[in-house]
């Protein structure tokens, strides 16, 4: 084709695949309410056909003949051959499944196995099935072996032309230096074609990848369509501008060279293709025939919606990231620097002093010269003047010491002179720091941004399988979701899909109850799940909600007792919030029969885990018949952190602000001993105090700094600086020694080159060069609960 | 040249087709000890050490390595002798091993000597008691017995990768 590497497109192939994949899902769950909406039947038959064109550039033989028979059939529903019933949006949703997980394969291992023919049978069977029947036909998985369909079936029914229709003239201009225009001008050929049947172009289709650079592209079609729908189709990205008018063929062009005969004759080979299907990265050799659907057919439509966008490789922005990390922690450094220099210059003016001890010591080098003139304008006697030449002999010493003197400081003054300058240009320094200081922050916040992606794309995928999990299970579902604009940073939304769909089927399966028995409870018949995203401060907070049943905590209590997590008498004697937890436990599941969607008893330790590895927290809240609320919180990004450094027996530790409520000064009387554990008040309630000195084992041993316990006893007068701490639970009170103040610290991880450490986030590198420790406040929580339960 | 090279017992890191490798010599606690120098990234002066909770007492804990976190052991810690006031000879030979980045805090860099393999000799049983397993070998050079150590193993120890207990 255009020269391009075919494995060099293939990133660019699965990302608008999988695009088209879930705007096809989209359409499918919009049709699914209303099986005539036509403009989601457009979309869907538009998307098939992205697909299958970009899928013959690629050599994917078998996606491409699955998505010529969807194409197929959706052109059938489109143009009202035949209704949508369940069957067939039944088939298409498994179509889709299997295409997604294709693609899925393609993009771990470059290829797939999968077997897409049975599917292809199904689809093909039923566009050959007319509508009244097709129920029948294909709604089960194994539909009837149909009769060998004939070689080329109702294809591409939008391009049969009426061979009476005029001919349109469609003129494109794109934008100047457009980049792969070739591409583009295939692309829009292609969209034309969708709709209407393309007779001639100018320059040729086949032509067009010897083209360098193009301004105008002419395609001429017969259509029944209307110059508006053409223009839109031919309005892609990059087109400045689109003339549709009816004109005559060019004579010139004495065999109009259809390109669309071309397509329906690859369409004719690919049927009959008995080749195995599965992938391939060579590029197939019928591909020339086709149009090409380049990769940015299918944000196309969508353009008026999205900003303009640029796929860039993620690892360059973790490396722009690194960049902009340690940019923050050199600033940081110039921080450092320039205030200490500033300290070292600062203090009394010298400058001054120097001067006016230079001045004096002029006046008493002319108090000398005066005595010397004075005693030699005198002499007499010989004795007298031997007295004054020895007087005048050791004057004149000290007179030419204290000019020696002078004349130091009057080169001190100088010297001093050039450090006043020096202040000076300190002062512009800092001036330049503060300057730099505010590139940096902004520069990190905008690489920062770039990888912020709403959440929204990820919430959305769950409508297909809240439909799926309430399929499965018989019970209607409805999804609400909220929030949908707010951004994370896109590793933690990846890292977020599989906790979320886990969660999302536990609320599903085990939290909503069957339509009867809601009724019954006085609820509606369809249970509701809802997704939600927040943005508080620095961390996002996602709930999970459902109005079932919520948790049976007597349940979980004969559970943990009869799987021994715990005796008989303490599970008796276990609160409900000491139990509620338990549904983190691995092996734990309350439902009492293992279904095919959860109940297996794994699923919410993995998620704790999940959560856990982000830096996130993970709550549950739960009335019984009410329902059941899971809150994730979890950082805005991964890789920095706005804390608080204070210093704990001579360490630096960064305390994330988000989990601060405050910071007290309390003294030494505020604190209660309870069970000789020290405790304190806060705003009218009662908190842990701790210190880490307590929580950490520090090589092997307790740690040198005071002990908690300690804290009891100590003198009634003395201060304590207090961080109240939480983890959305739990508060506590941590002792620190001193605070510094508030900085971004760039997180690095210590699994790099070391372990993880518990109650240890991280650690990041200071201005001055050290390294810090960032405290893990929800572990450093759980540790102070697990030691005050030991 | 080297005519029938005894077989060598070394599990020596760098098992190549040379007959002679090169080794960093440092001492601790009176002894010569070596590793690989296909081991070693860098040497450095004695940077300040951020202390780490929940750790063995063998390591120091954490330094700033241009802009990496690496994690300080203390080898004489770490064999359990006893430890040493750090001086002006103090150094970190900082090595890469399994992927990671770490410092060792040895008392003093001697030399970079080359052995070749025939004068590496297996550790008689017993001697190096539990740290038996961290030796590549026992090389004799001039009036010196050079205890050359297998950096691979000493830290193949769970401790440099999961956490405590």
């Amino acid at each position: 084709m255009s020269g391009f590497n075919l494995s060099e497109l293939l990133p660019f192939y699965l990302d608008e695949t999988d695009e088209n994949i879930a705007a096809l899902n989209d359409s499918l769950l919009r049709l699914e309410d209303d099986p005539a909406d036509a403009k989601a039947l457009a979309e869907a038959f538009r998307m098939f056909h992205s697909i299958k064109g970009a899928s013959v550039v690629m050599g994917f033989a078998s996606v491409n003949r699955l998505t010529h028979h969807l194409e197929s059939l959706y052109d059938q529903l489109r143009t009202k051959k035949r209704t949508l019933d369940r069957p067939v949006l039944d088939l298409t949703f498994r179509c889709l499944d299997e295409l997604r997980d294709y693609h899925r394969d393609l993009r771990s291992g470059g290829q797939s196995e999968r077997d897409l023919s049975g599917l292809v049978v199904d689809v093909e069977a039923a566009v050959n099935t007319p509508s009244a029947s097709s129920a029948a036909a294909a709604a089960r998985p194994s539909p009837p072996v149909p009769p060998p369909p004939p070689a080329a079936v109702a294809v591409d029914a939008p391009l049969i032309p009426t061979d009476d229709a005029e001919t349109v003239r469609v003129t494109v201009e794109f934008e100047p230096n457009l980049p792969l225009v070739d591409m583009k001008a295939r692309l829009v050929a292609n969209r034309l074609a969708s709709r209407a049947r393309v007779v001639a172009s100018e320059p040729p289709i086949e032509q067009l990848e010897e083209v360098e650079s193009l301004a105008k592209f002419v395609v001429w079609v017969t259509s029944g369509g209307d110059f508006d729908e053409l223009r839109a189709l031919a309005d892609v990205s990059g087109v400045a501008r689109v003339h549709v008018e009816v004109a005559p063929l060019p004579q010139s062009d004495p065999a109009p060279d259809s390109a669309v005969e071309a397509e329906a004759e690859t369409d004719t080979e690919a049927d009959s293709d008995v080749e195995p299907a599965n992938a391939e990265s060579e590029p197939q050799p019928h591909m020339e025939a086709e149009f090409v659907a380049p990769a940015a057919a299918a944000a196309a439509p969508k353009k008026a919606k999205i900003a303009e966008t640029i796929r860039v490789d993620s690892d360059r922005l973790d490396y722009l990231m690194n960049l902009a990390g340690e940019l923050v922690i050199n600033k940081a450094r110039f921080v450092d620097i320039a205030k200490s220099l500033d300290e070292v210059f600062r203090g009394p003016n010298v400058k001054s002093l120097a001067n006016e001890a230079e001045e004096r010591l002029d006046a008493i080098l002319r108090g000398l010269d005066h005595v010397l003139g004075a005693s030699g304008g005198r002499s007499g006697g010989a004795a007298a003047s031997t007295a004054t030449a020895a007087s005048n002999g050791s004057v004149d010493r000290w007179a030419g010491q204290v000019r020696r003197l002078r004349d130091d400081f009057r080169e001190i003054g100088g010297q001093l002179d050039r450090i006043r300058q020096g202040r000076d240009h300190l002062k512009t320094l800092s001036e330049a720091i503060h300057n730099l200081g505010r590139v940096t922050d902004g520069l990190q916040k905008g690489v920062l941004d770039t990888r912020m992606v709403p959440i929204g794309p990820l919430f959305e995928r769950f409508r297909r399988v809240i439909r799926d999990l309430g399929h499965a299970s018989g019970k209607e579902v409805a999804l609400k979701i909220g929030g949908e604009k707010t951004e994370l940073d896109k590793r933690m939304i990846d890292e977020l899909s599989d906790p979320l769909i886990h969660m999302v089927r536990n609320s599903v399966d085990h939290g909503l109850e069957p339509p009867d028995v809601r009724e019954a409870a006085g609820k509606p018949r369809a249970g509701t799940v809802n997704l939600h995203a927040a943005q508080r401060g620095n961390s996002v907070v996602i709930t999970v909600s459902d109005d079932g049943r919520g948790i049976d905590c007597e349940r979980i209590r004969r559970k943990i007792a009869a799987n021994g997590l715990v005796s008989q008498a303490q599970a008796a004697a276990m609160t409900d919030r000491e139990l509620v937890p338990y549904i983190w436990h691995p092996g734990l599941s309350t439902a009492e029969t293992i279904t095919e969607i959860s109940g297996r008893g794994v699923g919410m330790d993995i998620v704790k885990n999940r959560i856990d590895n982000l830096s996130g927290g993970v709550d549950v809240r739960s009335t019984l018949g009410q329902g059941t609320v899971f809150s994730i919180r979890l950082p805005l990004t991964l890789a920095i952190m706005s804390s608080l450094l204070v210093r704990i027996d001579g360490e630096v530790y960064a305390l994330p602000l988000d989990h601060i409520d405050e910071i007290v000064e309390i003294s030494a009387r505020q604190v209660f001993p309870v069970q000789g554990r020290p405790t304190i008040e806060i705003r009218k309630k009662i908190i842990a105090l701790v210190s880490l000195g307590d929580l950490f084992h520090w090589g092997g041993e307790r740690g040198a700094s005071a002990s908690a316990a300690d804290l009891v006893r100590l003198d009634r007068d003395d201060r304590l600086r207090v961080v109240i701490v939480q983890n959305g639970e739990t508060t506590i009170g941590l002792i620190v020694d001193q605070m510094i103040g508030m900085q971004e610290v760039v997180l690095k991880s210590l699994e790099k080159n070391y372990r993880s450490v518990s109650g240890l986030s991280g650690a990041s590198i200071l201005g001055d060069g050290r390294v810090s420790l960032i405290l893990d406040v929800d572990a450093v929580v759980d540790l102070a609960a697990a030691r005050a339960a030991g | 040249m080297f005519s029938e090279p005894r077989p060598t017992p070394a599990q020596g890191p760098d098992r190549g087709e040379s007959p002679v490798l090169q080794f960093v010599g440092f001492r601790l606690a009176e002894e010569d000890y070596a590793i690989a120098i296909t081991k070693i990234q860098e040497i450095i002066l004695m940077k300040p050490i951020t202390r780490l909770p929940q750790s063995p007492p063998f390591i120091e804990g954490l330094i700033n390595l241009r802009g990496s976190v690496i994690p300080i052991v203390n080898l004489r810690k770490r064999f359990g002798l006893v430890a040493r006031e750090l001086d002006e000879e103090t150094r970190t030979i900082v090595v890469n091993v399994h992927d990671k980045t770490v410092g060792c805090v040895v008392d003093a860099v001697t030399q970079v000597m080359r052995i070749s393999r025939d004068q590496i000799q297996p550790p008689p049983l017993g001697v190096a008691g539990g740290a038996y397993r961290y030796l590549a070998g026992l090389a004799r050079l001039d009036d010196r017995l050079v205890i050359l150590l297998d950096i691979e193993k000493l830290f193949q120890d769970e401790e440099l990768v999961v956490a405590a207990p």
